[in-house]
C-alpha cells in the first residue's frame, strides 16, 4: 500500500460550499498510503481560497479565471510535482460523493489506466443538459469509436504515469472530451464506473455554448488530429 | 462618390488618424505601426477628397468607380487586420495561461516540498502515438 492519491478540485466562486465538500473527503482511502487534496481556485472573488485553506487543503490560485480545463491541468501538474501516483478529479460543488472514491479507483488496481464516472441521467439534471450530454457522447462514439455514455462527467481517476498520454490543452469544458480522445489514441485503458450525483441547487456545468464548442472541437480533432 | 459619403469618409479618416496619433503618443505602438495606419487613413482621406485621382487606377483594375476600389482595398486591409488580431490574441492567451499557471505552481514549489521525485514522463508505460 504505497500509492499516494491526489484529489484535484477546481473551484470558481464556491466559497459557500467548498468547506463542506473538502471536509467530506476521507483522510485515508483503501489501497492508498496518503491522500492529498489540491484545490485550484480559478480566479474566484468570493473567498474560495481562504475557505479552502482553512481545511488544510493545498490551495493554488489562478489570479484570473482561465476555465475548468486549465484549473484541472494546474492541479494535475501540482499533483505530479508532489509525487502522487493516482490523480483524482472531483467537482467543488458537492456533486460528487467522496464515498464513491474507493469504487472509482478500484479499476486502477485491477489493470485499468484510468477510470471515469458515469452519471444516471434524469432529474434534477435539466432535459437540455441530458440531451446535450447524450449528444456529445454519441458524437464521440461516432467520430472516435469511443464507448462512453457520459463523456462530460468530471469525476475521474488515473495513474500519474498516464499524464503524458492524457495531457489536454483545452482550457474550457472541452478538456474532458480531449483527454478521452487523447487517451484513446494512446491506448489508455479506461474503465467506466457508475457514480451517484447530488445537486444541491440548480444544475451547474456544461452549458449550451460549451456544448457547441465541444462539438466543434470534436470535429476538429477528428479532421485535423 | 456622393458628397455626403465623401464627407463621412473624410471625417472618419481624420478621427481615426487622430486616435492613431494619440495612441502613438501613449506609446501603445511604434513608428512602423504609426506609418502603416497613417498611410491607411491618409489614403482614405485622399480618396474621399479627390476620387478623380483614382479613376484611371480603378479602370485599370476593371473596377467601375473609385468607390469600388476603396471598398475592395478596405476589405483586404480589414481581413489582414482581423487575421493579425486573431494570431495576436491567440498568442496572448497562451502566454497568459502559462503565466497564470506558473504563478499558481510557484506557490506550491515554494511551500510544499515534493514527497518523492517528480515522475519522469518518458517513463510512462502507456504507448503514446500523438
Amino acid at each position: 500500500m504505497t500509492n499516494s492519491i491526489a484529489i484535484v478540485i477546481p473551484a470558481h466562486q464556491e466559497g459557500d460550499r467548498i468547506t463542506s465538500v473538502l471536509e467530506a473527503i476521507p483522510k485515508a482511502v483503501s489501497g492508498t498510503s496518503r491522500v492529498v487534496v489540491i484545490v485550484v481556485d480559478d480566479g474566484s472573488t468570493d473567498g474560495t481560497s481562504r475557505a479552502a485553506s482553512q481545511t488544510g487543503a493545498i490551495v493554488l490560485r489562478h489570479p484570473v479565471n482561465l476555465g475548468a480545463g486549465a484549473a484541472l491541468r494546474t492541479g494535475t501538474e501540482a499533483a505530479l510535482l508532489l509525487g502522487a501516483d493516482i490523480v483524482v478529479h472531483m467537482d467543488a460543488d458537492g456533486q460528487h460523493l467522496p464515498e464513491d472514491l474507493p469504487r472509482l479507483i478500484a479499476p486502477l488496481f485491477a489493470g485499468a489506466d484510468a477510470a471515469t464516472g458515469i452519471r444516471a441521467f434524469g432529474r434534477p439534471m435539466p432535459w437540455l443538459f441530458i440531451i446535450g450530454n447524450r449528444f456529445l457522447s454519441w458524437m464521440t462514439r461516432v467520430l472516435f469509436s469511443l464507448e462512453n455514455p457520459d463523456t462530460q462527467c468530471a469525476y475521474r481517476a488515473f495513474w500519474a504515469r498516464c499524464w503524458p498520454a492524457l495531457r489536454w490543452d483545452s482550457r474550457d469544458y472541452a478538456f474532458a472530451s480531449e483527454m478521452l480522445v487523447r487517451g484513446q489514441r494512446s491506448s489508455v485503458r479506461w474503465a467506466i464506473v457508475p457514480i451517484r450525483t447530488v445537486y444541491l441547487d440548480r444544475y451547474k456545468g456544461t452549458g449550451l455554448g460549451d456544448g457547441v464548442r465541444i462539438a466543434r472541437k470534436l470535429v476538429r480533432w477528428r479532421i485535423l488530429g | 462618390m456622393p458628397p455626403g459619403i465623401q464627407l463621412i469618409a473624410l471625417a472618419f479618416a481624420l478621427f481615426m488618424a487622430y486616435l492613431t496619433y494619440v495612441d502613438f503618443r501613449r506609446r501603445r505602438f511604434g513608428v512602423a505601426a504609426l506609418g502603416f495606419w497613417a498611410i491607411v487613413w491618409g489614403g482614405l482621406a485622399v480618396v474621399s477628397l479627390v476620387p478623380a485621382l483614382f479613376v484611371q487606377l480603378s479602370q485599370a483594375l476593371r473596377l467601375a468607380r473609385p468607390m469600388d476600389l476603396a471598398v475592395v482595398l478596405g476589405m483586404l486591409i480589414l481581413s489582414g487586420a482581423t487575421y493579425h488580431n486573431f494570431a495576436s490574441i491567440h498568442t496572448a492567451n497562451r502566454q497568459l495561461e502559462r503565466l497564470v499557471r506558473e504563478i499558481a505552481l510557484s506557490k506550491l514549489e515554494g511551500n510544499q516540498p515534493p514527497t518523492r521525485p517528480r515522475p519522469d514522463p518518458s517513463a510512462s508505460d502507456v504507448e503514446i502515438h500523438g
